[in-house]
């Protein structure tokens, strides 16, 4: 190989502002990607821990038994609200998190493959 | 084989001692509502034959630990339920609790007292409208050595002492049932994914051996409920000192291992279903309550309790209980040969 070809190959210097866009893209991924993660993690957490523990009379009870039992009928219903009110929360925590890093991942990506695109389209001319 | 049942409980989790209490001052019920009609109860069941009653006594600890000693939220640790202290048992649970035995005295029945349940480590739930009440939550007492030390010194002692003026009448004492649906196992696993299980297995199997030796100690069988067949080998039964080993069976495995545990130690059979519930693998479509009960005796169980007399039980999502008349007149088939 050449002295010539191998200048060829060395990277050239980038027009200012454009690493710190590509940094806050990689930034934007790695967030939500973690987020993602996080709310996958949640997701599995949330329903193993919501199923009832095995197959035996005591087990096979669920969180809604498990409130009502012995419990007088008003604060029954209260705590079975209660608990409905828990896990609308975490849910909504779920949809939140999962909107939030997808939304991110998305632009990071978009914004990745529209510099890549620019790229392209300026050594082509 | 003996045959007992599963009361197993009146009221779950505050059957002894004082009633919880609303806002607004308020009991949640009487007191010891279960002596209301106990002994036409007992003697009923002593007619069918059956010579044992099992009895939840802490249950989730609902009544154990109330008002500024009840569970809370430790936000700092992951959302951990801390329960700090470990309160003696009031008099009114000792004296409930003596009522109870006394009881069964005069019915001529046996006592299989459970000490706690496993929903006492579950996550706590508190309850609304009544803020000194928090069921579950308790699981500190399980997984701290001080605070084991205290539960037993405060709780197990005393029911002990109390019971050490009934030899007789009590069969065993049950450290904890079903402790495997709030345990960790080792290795790898979804459990620690799981909010539920809050107590590793290492910490669940000291608690049990320490309890255990004080049960023994004081002169009494001591038994843990396992909820399955393959525990017993799992965490060692045997060496967890243990002198009456029992398991719950609700059709896991399909079949049903012969009963070969020395006859000084025995293997009982703690729980199984009155209701169709699941199906036994080794008995036919036509099965209920006699032809298991025939079933569990050829394979030498000395012992089996029927879950569970509490016809309340009947309305759960999958019925494990069908205490009618039926089932009453083929148990007391059983029990007269």
């Amino acid at each position: 190989m050449g002295y010539d070809e191998r200048m060829g190959e060395t990277p050239q210097r980038l027009r200012p502002g454009r690493a710190p866009r590509r940094l806050a893209g990689l930034l934007a991924a790695v967030a939500g990607g973690v987020i993602l993660l996080w709310t996958l993690s949640s997701y599995v957490r949330l329903t193993i821990s919501a199923r009832p523990p095995g197959a035996t009379a005591g087990g096979a009870a669920t969180a809604v038994e498990r409130c009502s039992r012995s419990m007088p009928a008003d604060l029954a219903q209260a705590c079975l609200a209660e608990l409905e009110r828990k896990e609308t929360a975490a849910r909504r925590r779920l949809w939140a998190g999962a909107t939030v890093g997808g939304v991110l991942l998305g632009l990071a990506l978009w914004a990745d493959r529209s510099a890549r695109r620019q790229a392209t389209r300026r050594r082509d001319a | 084989m003996r045959v007992g049942v599963n009361y197993a409980w009146h009221n779950y989790g505050w059957d002894f001692g004082l009633p919880p209490r609303r806002d607004s001052g308020k009991d949640w019920g009487p007191r010891a509502a279960f002596a209301t009609h106990l002994q036409e109860e007992l003697r009923e069941l002593r007619r069918l034959g059956l010579f044992a009653v099992r009895w939840f006594l802490l249950g989730d600890g609902t009544s154990y630990g109330t008002d500024a000693e009840r569970p809370h939220l430790d936000a700092r640790d992951n959302g951990q339920w801390r329960f700090d202290v470990c309160p003696p048992l009031t008099a009114e649970f000792l004296a409930d609790f003596e009522l109870l035995l006394g009881a069964c005295a005069a019915a001529d029945l046996q006592l299989l007292p459970s000490l706690i349940d496993f929903h006492f480590c579950f996550p706590g739930l508190p309850v609304p409208g009544s803020s000194g009440i928090v069921k579950c939550g308790r699981s500190d007492v399980i997984v701290d050595p001080g605070k084991r030390r205290d539960f037993f010194a405060r709780v197990l002692g005393p029911l002990l002492e109390v019971a050490a003026s009934y030899r007789d009448t009590l069969y065993a004492f049950e450290l904890i049932n079903e402790p495997e649906w709030c345990t960790r196992e080792p290795g790898f696993n979804l459990d620690p994914l799981d909010a539920k299980k809050t107590v590793p297995r290492e910490a669940m199997r000291e608690f049990i051996r320490d309890g255990t030796a004080l049960i023994n100690a004081a002169g009494f069988r001591s038994t843990v409920g396992f909820a399955a067949y393959p525990t017993l080998a799992r965490w060692d039964s045997v060496d967890l000192g243990l002198s009456l080993h029992q398991f719950h069976y609700y059709g896991e495995p399909a079949a049903i291992p012969r009963q070969s545990f020395d006859p000084q130690w025995p293997l009982i059979v703690g729980e199984f279903a009155t209701a169709a519930h699941r199906p036994w693998p080794e008995l036919g479509p036509s099965q209920d309550v006699l032809s298991r009960l025939r079933l569990l005796s050829a394979k030498d169980f000395p012992v089996a309790f029927l879950w569970s007399r509490n016809r309340a039980e009947e309305a759960a999502s999958e019925p494990a209980v069908d205490w009618s008349e039926r089932t009453r007149d083929l148990v007391a088939e059983f029990t007269r040969g």
